[in-house]
């Protein structure tokens, strides 16, 4: 909706939040599947890119790089190998959730800050 | 972030509470074996962990120390067996009887093998509680500004 | 701290010869409250870019903690919403005066 700085981060926000989304049918896939053989665990490509980024500052320009069309689950690396561990899941399931609820309160207060622009200050 | 760590450290103590669990069952399936009169039989096992405190960092990177045999919290997670004579019992007619007729069965002692399960179950309730309660103050910072 | 600019921009004692000089045009008054106004306007465009920095960080799972950024985004939704409240004032009281018939 808006250009420069405010839009970056609705797009981005946007991103985490269909990230999110993705995250949970992959817990939801792995817990299933706990007990079948041979399954190996799914999580989300999002992550990846984001363990790639590393934990310095996000640089916006960086930001472009993750695109929605990028988006998808696939099967964990190698170091994740082994059976599903019930407990982890359910516990990154729990932080998943919280995560969602973060990030939809931060986007509601962001339009809530352009809304008292948009009213001219007047409730 | 901050319940990221929280998350984190609840996870990995309920997967140590979980590995112990599994130790003392695998120590009571194997309470009554026999040791071959010339070798060696079950030895049971015991969870041994070294906590080195709490170290920060992503969900991602405990995780990974986790798989490389430390526990999420710092902690060196290790089993080992346990030395102890083995049980001796008196019964001439086995086919494992020494010539003294005593049969040598592996030294596990099934009450402290229960009392770990149920100290095991309590701390993994525990663990389960915090983690709740680190979610629930979460989601109660997200309702800053009404 | 980000309180100070809601306290400074109410607590300012320049405010208080603007009914007096309105309209008489003297650099010194006048030109304190437009610095004024632009002081403000820093702060609180300041604060709106954090919030969106933070945001960012929180996306990204890079944030230091939830609550500090809920906290900054309200103050900085205050501080807007401020803003905009004395630029309404500030409006109708200039509307009352080229109203007043000479």
């Amino acid at each position: 909706m808006t250009e420069g700085i405010e839009g970056i981060t609705t797009s981005v926000l946007s991103l985490a939040l269909d990230a999110a989304v993705l995250r949970q049918q992959a817990i939801a896939n792995n817990i299933a599947n706990a007990n079948t053989a041979g399954y190996v665990r799914q999580t989300v490509s999002f992550d990846r890119q984001l363990e790639a980024l590393g934990t310095a500052r996000a640089d916006p320009s960086r930001l472009a790089r993750f695109t929605h069309t990028a988006l998808h689950i696939e099967p964990a690396g190698a170091d994740a190998a082994g059976p599903v561990q019930l407990d982890m899941e359910v516990a990154r399931m729990a932080q998943n959730a919280t995560h969602y609820q973060a990030l939809l309160k931060g986007i509601e207060k962001q339009y809530g800050i352009l809304a008292v622009a948009v009213a001219d200050g007047k409730k | 972030m901050d319940y990221r760590n929280a998350f984190a450290i609840s996870a990995a103590g309920m997967d140590l509470e979980r590995q112990r669990v599994d130790v003392a069952t695998l120590n009571l399936a194997n309470a009554n074996t026999v040791q071959a009169p010339n070798g060696r039989g079950y030895q049971p096992m015991r969870v041994e962990e070294r906590s080195l405190g709490v170290l920060p960092g992503q969900f991602a990177d405990m995780l990974r120390a986790h798989g490389a045999g430390t526990n999420a919290a710092g902690a060196t997670v290790t089993i080992e067996p346990l030395d102890g004579a083995p049980r001796q019992a008196y019964d001439p007619g086995h086919p494992y009887a020494d010539e003294h007729g005593f049969v040598r069965y592996a030294p596990v002692d099934t009450a402290s093998e229960m009392m770990t399960m149920m100290s095991a179950i309590r701390s993994y309730e525990a663990n389960v509680a915090a983690l709740n309660t680190s979610r629930q103050m979460a989601v109660k910072a997200l309702e800053i500004g009404g | 701290m980000a309180i100070e600019p809601i306290q400074a921009i109410a607590a300012e004692p320049s405010l208080a010869p603007l009914a007096a000089t309105q309209g008489a045009g003297t650099s010194g008054p006048v030109g304190g409250f437009g610095q004024l106004v632009s002081q403000g306007l820093e702060r609180v465009n300041t604060q709106l870019l954090g919030t969106q920095t933070d945001l960012q960080q929180l996306a990204l799972g890079q944030a230091g903690s939830v609550h500090q950024v809920m906290i900054r985004m309200e103050e900085a939704r205050l501080s807007f919403e401020l803003m905009m409240q004395v630029r309404n004032r500030v409006l109708e009281a200039y509307q009352d005066v080229m109203r007043m018939q000479l």
